[in-house]
């Protein structure tokens, strides 16, 4: 019984080893455009498009690109390699998943939040 | 008024169902009749207050009742009655409610199932302190809140009720909404039933029996939530577009950790159930994994707990593609007290009958079926809490003061790679075990024909795929060695005892969901192409035409609704594909909404997913500014500045204007250009010129309405300007043996259902010859 057991908890151990540096490895923290330049790595943006600098879809190159400021005002200009995400004009938040790569972040994905208009609480009355 | 009666009926609901739940306690204590009918009595009132909370909650969006907030939030009356229904658990509190309801109906089973095995009072009480939980939530969170008590901070007047209700996302309105939430849902509530036959078990101090009574249900829970997990799989591919049916998403994730419990849960019950001995309805012998079937009840019904905490509590808003409510933290305080609750008191109860579940405990060999579907459930949990950290590491890190961070889609497909290996060997290995103890050349004998049949399918199938990663091809192996191990099975049972097969067949259709799932994710090919309207281009080996549009959904004035007519040749046979890309009110026309069209074939389905919509060539056209002129295109002595909107006759005669102010060398003057709302408008000469002018487009700026612009068009009466044309840009892509991903399932499904009434069968039989007790019988199981 005794060295089952113990195979057991060296098992579960690896298990919980394995799980979190496989974590670590493919985690992508939260940060601002000034420490993800530094940083390098892969990492996650929140933010919001900056409307007058436009967003555009080059559909040969499949590429959409947009700028966002950063929740401390910096701003940099986002490369996404897909069509315009969806409900992209209407988000209160864009999050942005990628990479610095020549002073443009590189986003391997754009999550738009757009909690005004589906999930807030607010009503015109005026109607 | 509907509303007050559906909150007076959720109120009734809940304190009819702590009053059950208190004669029940009470009845274990002391089993007197009089108590269990008051329970029982106060059990039923609470199942018609709930089904009569959720007919009134039906009713008052079926009729449009727009004074309650939910059916304002949620509905509107332009949606067809199908989504009206499933506009009843499409937001929060109705989810709730949903679940409330099923969980009160599944109650009504249990009732009887826990009366015929003699466990009444116990699982009851359980169970009821369950449902009222649930009936708290939807006291606090209630569906029957007006408008007027939502909005309190914006003092509307008392008796103020919307002309219409927000309405449904239009992406989500299609069948699928009917079917997946409910099964979620269904699945869900069943989950309960495990949980409450093992602290049941632990208070009645049955240490073996409870699994035979709970194993039914822990496989149609695991039945019904797997199979609602690969609906909502199924709608992502086909509407939504994603192009795939698996993203690792949060919310996908928080239903997978607790099915993977659930179903480890099985493959331990089964263990158990196996070595132990029950006859006549009672235990003569305690099988193997005695505690880790109750600890493991008990973190199932938690998963579900924390599914919900996850998806409902706002916590991980930026994190996922799904929208999330948040709730408010009354709520968010509600569902984590509740997990923990039932987290808790689920372990100190195991805590508490330590000392007699220490007792006995009963030797596995190594080489016995039983020891590898023990480890084979290790593995699943293994996955289970893979997916937990994965799923949890957004909150965790901030937790323990490291910065938020969110985990790339990687870390499970790598990990899960493994583990899916693992649990396809480990699958084939112990059915090609005998129960008990195996001797070497009993298992050389049994995987004597499937070891080679599909260690040789494995080589075929790379060389005719030419893709050799190490991982992929071993995967590849292990899964046919599954599928050849369960045919064999299956055949050989489906002769002598159909009911026997059930296992097996699971177990086939999980090797070749596997097998489609490797072909899905390592074969999937994509292109991305534009192609002009009347051209075609080539992709894939097909000869891809755009040959025009159709409008569809004419009837509904809220959207602008077409499909894409793609017409693709191949060898001489032709089909028409329709990707759809529409316009809805919803967000104001601003962004299409767009959904794939697929071409379905058995060996793998061509996906064609719209991603834009340009118009080329045609008349030049210019967006202005207020106060921004331009030099027209095709004249270059006149121009053009736009003044402002003319928006008067807009209430009237339903015409928007752009007043522009035209100035030619000699002269100007104003002319003011209309489009009709619904988009059509006209080219109208400009006086003196050889120019027409139309006002194409307003586009709308929400934020400041006075930066609105135009897009006005020229054209030249001299010269006819090259065709307008529309162009589409599609990503296409292969998706090779999908159907193998669909198909496994349904085998799962239908496996899971053989083996429900398999093990109902064998229920009773342990369970037979029982004499007719009244009440509950007062002898213990062990003694």
């Amino acid at each position: 019984m005794k060295p089952k057991y113990i195979a057991g908890m060296v098992v579960a151990a690896g298990v919980i080893i394995v799980a979190v540096v496989f974590a670590l490895d493919s985690q992508q923290i939260y940060m601002l455009f000034d420490d993800a330049v530094l940083s390098g790595e892969q990492v996650q943006v929140r933010g919001t498009w900056v409307k007058g600098k436009g967003a555009e879809y080059n559909p040969e190159a499949n590429l959409f690109t947009f700028t966002l400021r950063d929740e401390a005002g910096g701003e940099m200009k986002v490369h996404y390699y897909d069509a315009k995400p969806n409900n992209f004009e209407l988000a209160e938040e864009i999050v942005v998943g990628g990479r610095v790569e020549n002073k443009v972040f590189v986003a391997s994905n754009v999550l738009t939040k757009c909690p005004s208009k589906y999930e807030a609480d607010s009503i015109h009355v005026s109607t | 008024m509907a509303g007050d009666i559906g909150s007076f009926l959720i109120a009734l609901g809940f304190s009819a169902g702590l009053l059950s739940g208190l004669f029940y306690v009470q009845a274990i204590r002391s089993p007197k009749e009089s108590s269990l009918n008051i329970a029982r009595g106060s059990f039923y009132v609470m199942v018609f207050a709930v089904m009569f909370a959720s007919a009134i909650l039906m009713y008052v969006i079926l009729n449009h009742q727009f004074q309650y907030h939910y059916v304002w939030a949620h509905s509107s009356t332009n949606l067809a009655r199908p989504f009206l229904v499933a506009a009843f658990y499409s937001g929060q509190e109705g989810s709730f409610m949903l679940w409330t309801l099923l969980t009160s109906l599944i109650g009504v089973f249990v009732l009887g199932y826990a009366q015929r095995y003699r466990y009444e009072a116990e699982a009851m009480s359980v169970y009821m302190i369950v449902i009222t939980l649930l009936l708290l939530i939807l006291v606090v969170d209630s569906p029957f809140h007006t408008i007027f008590s939502a909005f309190a901070d914006q003092t509307l007047p008392a008796d103020f009720i919307p002309p219409d209700g927000r309405g449904l996302n239009p992406q989500l309105e299609n069948l699928w909404i009917t079917i997946h939430p409910p099964m979620l849902f269904t699945g869900f509530a069943a989950m309960t039933v495990p949980f409450v036959f093992a602290i049941a078990g632990l208070i009645r101090r049955d240490y073996q029996r409870w699994i035979s009574i709970a194993l039914p249900w822990t496989l149609f829970a695991s039945m019904v939530l797997g199979f609602g997990i690969m609906l909502g799989g199924w709608w992502a591919y086909e509407t939504l577009g994603w192009g795939g049916y698996w993203a690792w998403d949060p919310v996908e994730n928080s239903s997978l950790i607790p099915w993977l419990i659930c179903v480890s849960l099985v493959h331990t019950m089964i263990v158990q159930n196996r070595t132990g001995v029950v006859e006549r309805g009672k235990t003569k012998k305690i099988g193997g994994l005695v505690r880790t079937n109750f600890v493991l009840a008990v973190c199932a019904f938690s998963g579900i707990l924390y599914s919900t905490f996850l998806t409902r509590s706002g916590v991980l808003d930026d994190t996922s593609v799904h929208s999330f409510v948040t709730p408010g933290n009354f709520v968010y305080a509600v569902l984590l007290v509740i997990l923990l609750t039932f987290l808790l008191t689920g372990l100190s109860a195991i805590l508490w009958r330590w000392r007699d579940l220490s007792m006995k405990m009963l030797e596995l060999k190594t080489m016995s079926r039983e020891n590898w579907l023990g480890i084979g459930s290790a593995v699943l949990l293994a996955s289970a809490f893979i997916v937990f950290v994965g799923t949890s590491w957004p909150i965790l890190m901030p937790l323990i003061g490291k910065p938020k961070a969110k985990i790339d889609m990687s870390f499970y497909n790598n990990t899960h790679l493994w583990l899916g290996l693992a649990i396809v060997l480990i699958n084939a290995l112990s059915i090609s075990l005998k129960w008990k103890n195996t001797s070497g050349e009993e298992l050389k004998k049994s995987m004597r024909v499937t070891l080679p049949i599909s260690a040789g399918t494995a080589v075929l199938v790379t060389l005719w795929t030419e893709v050799t990663d190490p991982p992929f091809v071993l995967l590849m192996f292990g899964a046919l060695l599954a599928l050849i191990t369960n045919l064999i099975e299956t055949v050989r049972y489906i002769r002598a005892n159909g009911r026997m097969a059930g296992a097996y067949i699971a177990h086939m259709g999980l090797a070749l969901l596997i097998i489609g799932v490797i072909f899905t994710s390592r074969y999937s090919l994509t292109e991305h192409v534009q192609i002009v309207e009347g051209e075609s281009t080539e992709v894939f080996g097909y000869t891809a035409s755009f040959i025009g549009r159709d409008t569809i959904e004419r009837k509904k004035r809220d959207r602008e609704k077409y499909e894409f007519k793609i017409k693709l040749e191949k060898d001489g046979s032709e089909s028409i594909v329709r990707p759809v890309i529409f316009w809805s009110d919803f967000n104001q026309r601003e962004q299409a909404f767009l959904e794939p069209g697929i071409l379905y074939h058995p060996t793998g389905d061509l996906y064609i997913s719209p991603k834009s919509l340009e118009v080329v060539g045609g008349d030049p056209t210019v967006v202005l500014a207020k106060g921004e002129k331009v030099i027209v295109p095709q004249d270059s002595s006149l121009e053009v500045r736009f003044e402002k909107f003319d928006m008067s006759r807009a209430e009237t005669e339903g015409l928007q204007g752009a007043v522009l102010d035209v100035r030619l060398p000699d002269t100007s003057f104003y002319f003011t250009a209309y489009r009709q709302m619904d988009g059509r408008y006209a080219l109208n000469a400009l006086p003196r010129t050889d120019v027409s002018v139309g006002f194409a487009e307003l586009i709308v700026d929400q934020e400041e309405l006075a930066h609105s612009k135009a897009r006005i068009r020229f054209a030249s009466r001299l010269r006819e300007s090259s065709p307008e044309k529309q162009a589409i840009t599609l990503d296409v892509s292969i998706k090779p043996f999908i159907n193998l991903v669909w198909g496994g399932v349904i085998v799962m499904v239908i496996g899971f259902f053989i083996s429900i009434l398999r093990r109902r069968k064998e229920l009773s039989q342990f369970e037979a010859f029982v004499p007719e007790e009244s009440g509950r019988d007062q002898t213990r199981d062990i003694s």
